[in-house]
């Protein structure tokens, strides 16, 4: 688990170079010490080959003599030339280079100063090694012009190594000095690179609890874009459900304010009458008060639950309709008998339809119960549930006053009531009647039944297979 | 007072006409602003106790559209919205008192005393004429620091008459202001009412027009003077 990208990103990288920097360093050893001893090589070869331009005359041993006194001089002139703080390290190369002359017959004609053995007398001509006395050396052989003098030059392979060995040693003192510098560079580019996601923590984390517009996706690196965007859908959703509460409860107090004051209004009128009937009247319109909050409180708590974002139905199953408006009818039936109401229900068995009974329950008792508050004493209700060719019909039918054409639409409106309704409604009926319609995908219809008294309302269920 | 009640709820409705009918108002109840328009174009009222949320006319209309009928009737507003805004809305287009939604009873009763009150521009409570105290609040009546007990009517028409010294009320007007349209009345019954005023008062201070109607005449200098000690 990754706790921090940037830690995980330095400790990677790192790791990266350093692998990849010591490999090559690795390589660069090799390479260069196979670069080092061609080139060594090639200055061996080269005072060889001077040599032996030099040594074109005939010379007689005289003129050996006098270069050969002249081969002497070099240590000293050596000395001369480089710098006294090196002087360890000359001695040194004193001894690491060896120049030979040697006649045709092996005798030694010209040495530098240092040696005189006949360590090379034998060795073949071009490039080869030898070892004297542990040391190995690297030797050059070449005759000059006429054929008749060998010349040999020689140098210890530890100078070489030690060449070869040094330039590593530099590429390792660097690469030392470059990773913490690469490092620090890592961190520093990371942490750029991160900047816009701590630009979208910042903007998230110094919200207020009640700020839930979208973040601005614009600045937002593609990588989290995918990331904000969820968010910018949880905060939409959020809203959504936070305005829900809040209209909930302005609804809730809202729409309590009135039945409340007709309450308190009741009460204080008891409280001042003498009279015991007009009392125990206004007493019965308390109790009636306290239903109207009631049912308030009740419908309002039913239309918040079936919210948008709730749109996708739960607990869907394939119930019978008919047997569900049956049960229905006779909870509430009571209600109508007491007003002597001639309620019906018309139901095709089975009737089988895909939702959420539940809802489709509520659907059907607000339905069932608007007919019944709206249709005056001695009237008819019918409730029918068919079988259609591509779907369910449930029909609610009343022959009481019935709503003017004109006011259809706006009866589905939140807490709109009708004008001289004398029945204690609070205006949500409907509004809810609609929302779990809208959820079953069905379609609500109202109009006036074929008599031209009263009230029908439809709705249609299409048809759905239950997933 | 005769008050116009515009309230569509039932029970809030119910409650508010009997609740000012006991306290000796005379109170006609109407369920829409059309309704409340309608009664105003052939009545009288000392005030109009108006509900916003109202169907076929919301308040505010039925407010700017009294308003524009140059009818300066005192309109106390009742409302469930309680924000500010509301309030200066209410007020701005016409009101002259607002209450929210659930209010106290005895409150409202009193701020239509006080409404009244400054439509007569009187600074007291109490309404004097001579000898003769009348405190509306109370539903007393002093003659002479002497109390008479007046059933509400005879009261409202007392009270009619002192708030309106020096003019000349019909019996028209009187009789539609101590009766709600829904009371039947009795073509005589405002004599009744005066001659039991009279009687208990034991002065003549109503004075008949014949043909006309009533008045209680101006009182001469002296209720100039009486105040200052």
């Amino acid at each position: 688990m990754i706790v921090s990208i940037r830690k995980f990103l330095l400790i990677n990288l790192l790791l990266a170079i350093t692998i990849t920097t010591s490999s090559t360093a690795l390589g660069d050893y090799y390479i260069d010490e196979q670069d080092v001893q061609s080139h060594l090589d090639m200055l061996l070869s080269h005072t060889a080959f001077a040599f032996s331009g030099l040594l074109t005359a005939q010379l007689d041993k005289n003129d050996f003599n006098q270069i050969q006194k002249g081969l002497d001089k070099i240590p000293g002139l050596m000395q001369k030339v480089l710098s006294k703080d090196n002087d360890k390290k000359q001695e040194n190369d004193e001894t690491r280079y060896q120049l030979q002359v040697l006649d045709s017959q092996g005798r030694l004609l010209l040495h530098t100063a240092n040696v005189n053995e006949l360590a090379f007398n034998n060795q073949p001509l071009g490039f080869s090694d030898k070892i004297i006395g542990g040391t190995t050396w690297r030797v050059f052989v070449i005759k000059n012009s006429y054929g008749d003098l060998k010349i040999v030059v020689a140098e210890k392979y530890d100078l070489r190594t030690e060449l070869a060995r040094r330039i590593t040693q530099d590429d390792i003192y660097i690469m030392l000095l470059i990773y913490p510098l690469s490092g620090l560079l890592i961190w520093f580019i990371i942490g750029r690179g991160l900047g816009g996601i701590r630009a979208v923590t910042n903007e998230v984390a110094h919200r207020a609890p009640t700020r839930l517009e979208p973040v601005g996706i614009e600045a937002v690196p593609v990588e989290i874009k995918p990331l904000v965007e969820e968010l910018n859908h949880l905060f939409l959703r959020l809203q959504e459900a936070f305005e829900r509460e809040k209209r909930f409860a302005g609804d809730a107090a809202h729409e309590l304010r009135t039945p409340l004051a007709a309450l308190k209004t009741q009460a204080q009128v008891a409280l001042k009458t003498v009279d015991i009937v007009e009392q125990r009247k206004l007493l019965q319109n308390v109790v009636i008060g306290v239903d109207c909050c009631a049912h308030v409180v009740q419908q309002l708590l039913i239309l918040s639950r079936l919210v948008p974002e709730a749109s996708e139905l739960e607990d869907v199953t394939e119930f019978d309709l008919s047997k569900l408006a049956a049960e229905i009818i006779a909870q509430i039936g009571h209600i109508a008998l007491e007003k002597d109401l001639d309620i019906e229900l018309i139901a095709e068995k089975p009737a089988l339809m895909v939702g959420n009974p539940t809802a489709i329950g509520v659907l059907v008792r607000n339905l069932v119960d608007n007919a019944i508050r709206y249709t005056p004493e001695k009237g008819a209700i019918d409730v029918l549930v068919e079988n259609k060719k591509d779907g369910i019909l449930l029909t609610v039918v009343d022959n009481g006053p019935g709503i003017p054409p004109e006011l259809h639409d706006r009866v589905f409106e939140r807490f709109y009531r009708i004008l001289g309704h004398k029945s204690p409604g609070c205006g949500l009926g409907l509004a809810i009647v609609q929302r779990i319609a809208k959820l079953h995908d069905a379609r609500v219809s109202i109009g006036t039944p074929a008599s031209g008294q009263g009230l029908k309302i439809e709705i249609f269920f299409p048809s759905k297979s239950l997933h | 007072m005769r008050i116009l009640l515009v309230e569509d709820d039932e029970l809030l409705g119910n409650g508010l006409y009997l609740g000012l009918i006991q306290d000796g108002h005379v109170a006609d109840w109407v369920k829409d602003g059309m309704a409340a328009l309608l009664a105003l174009e052939t009545e009288v009222f000392d005030c109009i106790i108006l509900d916003l949320g109202l169907p076929r006319l919301p308040g505010l209309e039925f407010l700017k559209k009294l308003r524009a009928n140059a009818n300066n009737t005192p309109v106390l507003v009742l409302t469930a919205k309680e924000t500010v805004n509301d309030r200066i809305k209410g007020l701005d287009t016409g009101a002259d008192d607002y209450m929210t939604k659930p209010f106290e009873l005895v409150e409202l009763l009193a701020r239509l005393r006080a409404l009244h009150r400054r439509v007569h521009q009187r600074a007291e409570t109490t309404i004097n004429y001579q000898d003769i105290c009348l405190d509306p609040a109370a539903h007393a009546l002093t003659v002479n620091g002497k109390l008479i007990v007046l059933p509400r009517r005879e009261f409202a028409l007392l009270q009619k008459l002192l708030e309106n010294v020096g003019h000349v009320l019909s019996r028209e007007f009187l009789t539609q202001n101590l009766y709600g349209w829904d009371e039947s009345v009795d073509s005589n019954v405002l004599e009744v009412h005066i001659h039991n005023i009279r009687r208990k008062l034991k002065g003549d201070y109503i004075r008949t027009i014949r043909g006309v109607g009533y008045m209680i005449e101006r009182e001469e200098q002296k209720s100039d003077t009486r105040d200052i000690p």
